[in-house]
């Protein structure tokens, strides 16, 4: 540590020290996702070898071939995830977007007493509405439909949208808006020609944000679906009560299941963070 | 990645009242209608019909026709070992799992914290497994934990172990699996908050306190944990909340079992309501739930305040 070539030299060691623990924490916490990925790729012979092999086979597209196109109807589940999650998204994004415009440019509401009501909106255990929303449905006749899963994720989503969008609107400058409308433009006006497209790249954090939460839940969609409107999470928790469980069919599904949302989350990070931690971390 | 500023919660709702587009209030109403709307039908109303379930015995296996139960629910709900163990189980898996998360969480955030080339790309991408869904999560590590083929088994043989645990299977141990899976998955998020609050700490302290002979560690244990205190008490509630409401890593893990040694009370409740149909009874134990989370959402508003 001392002298005229040793204290450099340790400075260089020390960051050295600091990368090569680094990685090697990044590489233990994302081997799990990557030792899932390579299982997805390996013959049933290969998944039961001993010792195992972890990286080292010949991959085959047989899991995902037998995934999405054999007896599973995977496939017809991605679609049900994607159409829930394309209704949840547009319910959440138009109607929070509204609200959070009228919240942060038209003063109206308490905003300290909202900013409790939505943040406890956004923790609302989701077994306190389960089983409501299990009998609203029932009794509705949608129990099992498409809607009524879709409408609950929307219901999780909206909070978080509100939440989002009013932070950004409160940093935008009014000026703009305000000579819109000393110029005679109704609130309206002034919404769609001059808010929104200053507010897209918000917009799209919050859809990403809308699309994975919906893509990613499950209480309410193995509650609310029937066989025929199973969501990816819950076809993929389904496949483990079967007699015969093809463990590198599941591991296929599970990636299909997840890589979607890793990519949606590293295209729209920095906005996600913001609303994973509740304005936490911007 | 952008750690930078810290607005919690509750001190974004505080900030200045600035000037809106002053124009009639009226017309506002016409834009938030929409969502009031659904959360009156979806939020409110639902709510409100849970505390009225609670008070009625509706057992849909008995008859479809609700009953008027008064105080009976509550009072069950008090003597119910069975509800009173699975808090107790919900109430060890927060407490380990914020002890880890807590204790990991730190010390990568500390390693984390360097704005040296690559570091960055290093942050991103061990934000992973927070990004998964809890049901794939609880895949992987059903895989990972495979009698048969999981890998952690292989790696406990090879230290030399002579028999490796049965995770999942051995009542004894399914809690720990299951609050390892938490772990990993949320360790990401504490980090995520420390490095927040790092970046906070003016660099003079510590300059200040090693010219006053402080080493490391002292530095560590009187500058960084005392000021990252308000953010690790919200981080804790944060995490605390999230494990009232675990549901989906049991499901996929253990579905509650060996026996109910990983029913936490959010999958009681799901099991009580769900599978055997006492509704009443179910939305007693939910209304538990919900006050809790409830209490522990006032404390972070609380805490947030404090620290603004």
């Amino acid at each position: 540590m001392s002298g005229v070539f040793g204290r450099p030299l340790s400075r260089v060691a020390r960051r050295g020290a600091v990368y090569l623990g680094s990685l090697v924490v990044l590489a233990a916490f994302l081997f799990p996702i990557a030792w899932m990925v390579a299982m997805s790729f390996k013959t049933r012979l290969d998944i039961f070898t001993w010792p195992p092999k972890v990286f080292s086979f010949t991959p085959t597209l047989e899991n995902y071939e037998k995934v999405l196109f054999g007896s599973k109807s995977f496939l017809h589940y991605v679609a049900n995830s994607v159409e829930i999650a394309a209704i949840a998204t547009l319910i959440a994004v138009a109607f929070g977007v509204t609200t959070a415009f009228a919240l942060a440019k038209g003063r109206v509401g308490n905003s300290k007493a909202l900013g409790f009501l939505l943040l406890s909106f956004r923790m609302m255990p989701p077994v306190a509405l389960l089983l409501p929303y299990y009998l609203l449905f029932r009794s509705t006749g949608l129990l099992g439909t498409i809607p009524a899963i879709a409408i609950t994720h929307a219901v999780f989503s909206i909070a978080i949208v509100i939440w989002m969008m009013r932070a950004f609107f409160e940093e935008v400058p009014n000026e703009i808006e305000e000579a819109a409308t000393i110029d005679g433009a109704t609130p309206w006006q002034v919404f769609i020609r001059i808010t929104l497209p200053m507010s897209r790249p918000a917009i799209a954090a919050a859809t990403i944000f809308a699309l994975m939460t919906s893509w990613n839940e499950f209480v309410f969609a193995v509650v609310l679906s029937n066989t025929q409107t199973r969501t990816v999470p819950v076809a993929i928790s389904s496949f483990v009560g079967e007699v015969y469980v093809s463990w590198g069919e599941l591991a296929a599904a599970t990636t299909i299941g997840m890589v979607p949302t890793l990519i949606l989350a590293f295209i729209g990070q920095r906005y996600l963070l913001y609303g994973l931690t509740f304005g936490g971390v911007k | 990645m952008p750690v930078s500023d810290t607005t919690l919660a509750g001190s974004s709702a505080s900030r200045p009242s600035f000037q809106g587009i002053g124009i009639a209030r009226a017309t506002y109403w016409w834009f938030l209608a929409p969502a009031t709307t659904l959360a009156v039908l979806l939020v409110i109303l639902p709510l409100v019909a849970l505390i009225v379930m609670t008070f009625l015995r509706w057992n849909l296996t008995e008859s479809p026709i609700p009953a008027f139960a008064g105080v009976d629910n509550y009072l069950r709900l008090f003597a119910d070992g069975a509800f009173w163990a699975s808090v107790g189980r919900t109430l060890v898996f927060t407490a380990e799992s914020i002890i880890l998360q807590l204790a990991l969480g730190i010390a990568i955030a500390v390693l984390f914290n360097r704005d040296w080339f690559g570091m960055g790309v290093i942050r991103a991408l061990f934000l992973a497994p927070m990004m998964v869904a809890p049901i794939f999560a609880g895949m992987i590590w059903r895989l990972l934990f495979s009698d048969d083929f999981g890998l952690i088994r292989y790696v406990i043989l090879l230290l030399g172990f002579e028999q490796a645990p049965l995770w999942l299977g051995d009542p004894n141990i399914a809690l720990q699996a299951v609050i390892i899976v938490n772990v990993w998955q949320w360790t990401a998020f504490v980090v995520l908050f420390i490095l927040a609050g790092l970046q906070v700490i003016s660099p003079d302290l510590y300059e200040a306190a090693t010219i006053d002979g402080a080493g490391p560690w002292t530095r560590f244990w009187k500058i960084t944990i005392p000021l990252l205190s308000p953010i690790i008490i919200a981080v804790i509630i944060f995490r605390a909340i999230d494990a009232m409401k675990v549901l989906d890593i049991v499901y996929v893990l253990t579905a509650g079992g060996p026996g109910n040694s990983t029913e936490t009370v959010s999958y009681r409740v799901y099991q009580t309501g769900i599978t055997f149909f006492e509704l009443g009874y179910a939305s007693t134990m939910a209304l538990f739930v919900l006050l809790t989370v409830f209490v522990m959402a006032y404390l972070l508003l609380l805490a947030g305040r404090k620290r603004s």
